[in-house]
């Protein structure tokens, strides 16, 4: 006989990944510098939303001091106040795009997976096909054709980003569908929902949230592209992509505009990639043993 | 063999059919019309700019007649480079991609495998740390940070090249270094990877019992089976560097296509864009094919199971 209390020793499988995360340190050290730099993102973006794009013709080109702490443009406007005003649109373009692309792919690969046979096979080739697809010409045509606004940036990137995790979630589908508790779950009657909804989905999310996790980088490096071209995120609003672009055609004479939104970028990216890299480790207990 | 080729063909065919059509779709059932300029029209130079280039036709004939075109090469006519068909801008600027992004390429392999393959076999010493701490750092480092920064650096303040520009016969050097790097080190990252899960394989570990040195090994045994991963994220890598990238070729003003096709882009020049589209996707489909082809002629077991 199991004792009662074994149940609360033994921890679910989303509390052991979170232990297994916090052994890792880097992984810790990335967390907590994500969370320090979308904390400050975001509270910038509350404070200077109005102040960000004020003009102080007086004060232009400044370099760094403890009046600007990162200088000022062109225009005399406060490179701090910008880059994090800048860093909570090119974060939330990371994060809502991701959802957008997730969320396409979970749906996709789901009904693939579910539907088997002709449905999944038209569907999968259909994939393949749009993986040989000039992606970042097509989000370029569409931010070209269309009005540019943030809603469009969501839906064109989220739309190009989903083709993998629908093919993870598929193959996830398959492995489960002809499992002991699917089909003893089945035999009880019940419905194709419920079991999609209790049993595919919990069980895929674990691998869908390693895959978003390496897709919010990209994402966010595809929309500083746009930006930086002058197609993503419209001025006065900034976003660490335009906010490059500016400094780049300064950087001979004020490197600080080129410098600090830099920074903060690939420091977010690594983070998210090294969070990426520990968050595979802990959620996928196979890779885990294998290290 | 034979069947898997032409099976991977057809497809391709499918691909390069449908980004024609998703790209005429989506130009012309959007917004805007790439006569509209600031000063009014007269109307009937309005029909007969439309009647020039056929768009006054119903959808499906335009689409048909699109699609009849680049079947038979013969490419329109550029909406806002007048007189210059899309074959000659492609004609004109693949060449320039083509030299940035192929020595770019082999920048990224050249240093990527090497780096890769040193850290998989000294894994868990000082090499393989020092080396991935680098690898990591660089994909990070984006080409719209790196390539400013470069320009700045052996450009503006050394000057041992232009800035920017396609005047000199180095002029190539830049950009091909801001590319090559960056994908270097996603390159050494995977090479890493496979070739580490090649060494802990069963038929290395017979190899290592017959007393085969440890170069050979690496060379004639592990290697062949860790390239697999690797290629295909290589066959991408390739294409995508030699039709120009939209970025490095605006950081370093390169007139090749991902410029050509920017610019085409923001004027609305919609044949051009069409046509370079076109083209990204027969790109891509040809490197595809080739990836598959040598993974098949790398890895007997696909070789074997598709004849």
């Amino acid at each position: 006989m199991m004792p009662a209390s074994s149940s609360t020793s033994a921890p679910g499988p989303w509390r052991a990944a979170w232990q297994r995360l916090q052994r890792q340190r880097t992984a810790m050290i990335a967390l907590s510098g994500l969370a320090f730099i979308t904390l400050i993102c975001v509270i910038g973006s509350l404070l200077y939303q109005e102040s960000q794009s004020a003009q102080n013709l007086q004060a232009v080109m400044l370099p760094p001091s403890l009046d600007h702490w990162m200088g000022t443009d062109n225009l005399g406007r406060d490179v701090f106040q910008r880059v994090l005003c800048g860093g909570g649109v090119s974060l939330l373009v990371g994060i809502v795009a991701t959802a957008v692309a997730m969320g396409i792919g979970l749906a996709y690969g789901l009904v693939s997976g579910l539907g088997g046979g002709r449905v999944d096979g038209l569907m999968m080739r259909i994939v393949d096909i749009l993986y040989g697809f000039p992606f970042m010409a097509f989000v370029i045509l569409l931010t070209v054709v269309f009005e540019r606004s943030l809603t469009l940036l969501f839906v064109a990137i989220g739309a190009v980003e989903w083709l993998t995790t629908a093919r993870v979630v598929r193959a996830q589908v398959l492995a489960l569908k002809n499992l002991e508790f699917v089909l003893a779950a089945r035999a009880c009657g019940a419905g194709t929902f419920h079991i999609l909804w209790r049993h595919m989905i919990p069980n895929v999310l674990g691998q869908v949230i390693i895959y978003a996790s390496l897709t919010v980088p990209n994402i966010m490096l595809l929309e500083a592209v746009l930006s930086f071209l002058g197609l993503g995120v419209q001025p006065p609003a900034s976003s660490w992509g335009s906010l490059i672009q500016e400094g780049a055609a300064n950087m001979e004479t004020s490197p600080w505009l080129l410098i600090f939104p830099g920074g903060f970028f690939i420091a977010t990216l690594l983070t998210l990639n090294l969070l990426g890299d520990a968050l595979r480790d802990a959620l996928d207990p196979k890779s885990t043993q294998q290290t | 063999m034979i069947r898997f080729i032409l099976q991977r063909l057809f497809q391709g065919l499918i691909v390069i059919i449908a980004v024609i059509s998703l790209t005429f779709l989506i130009v012309r059932l959007g917004p805007g019309n790439p006569f509209a300029k600031e000063r009014e029209m007269p109307e009937y130079v309005r029909q007969n700019l439309e009647k020039l280039y056929g768009l006054d036709q119903p959808l499906h004939v335009q689409l048909g007649r699109n699609l009849w075109n680049f079947a038979t090469l013969d490419l329109p006519v550029s909406y806002r480079l007048k007189g210059w068909t899309v074959g000659d801008i492609i004609a004109q600027g693949f060449p320039v991609s083509f030299t940035v992004g192929g020595c770019a390429f082999l920048i990224a392999i050249g240093i990527g495998i090497p780096a890769g393959a040193l850290a998989a076999v000294r894994a868990g010493q000082f090499q393989d740390r020092a080396t991935m701490l680098v690898a990591t750092l660089g994909i990070c480092v984006p080409s719209l940070v790196l390539g400013p920064l470069i320009s700045l650096c052996f450009g503006l303040k050394l000057q041992w090249f232009n800035a920017g520009g396609w005047y000199d016969a180095d002029d190539w050097v830049l950009p091909s270094v801001t590319l090559g790097l960056i994908s270097a080190a996603a390159v050494a990252r995977l090479t890493r990877g496979g070739l580490r899960e090649t060494l802990a394989a069963d038929h290395i570990r017979t190899a290592r019992a017959k007393g085969l040195s440890e170069s050979v090994i690496i060379m004639r045994h592990a290697f062949r089976l860790a390239c697999l991963p690797l290629l295909n994220y290589l066959g991408p890598l390739a294409a995508g560097l030699i039709s120009g990238s939209f970025v490095t070729e605006t950081v370093f003003q390169l007139p090749g296509l991902g410029r050509h096709f920017i610019s085409s882009a923001l004027h609305k020049d919609f044949t051009l864009a069409m046509g370079l589209a076109a083209f990204f996707a027969v790109l891509i489909v040809g490197f595809n094919l080739l990836v598959d082809i040598l993974q098949a002629w790398l890895n007997p077991r696909i070789r074997l199971t598709e004849k």
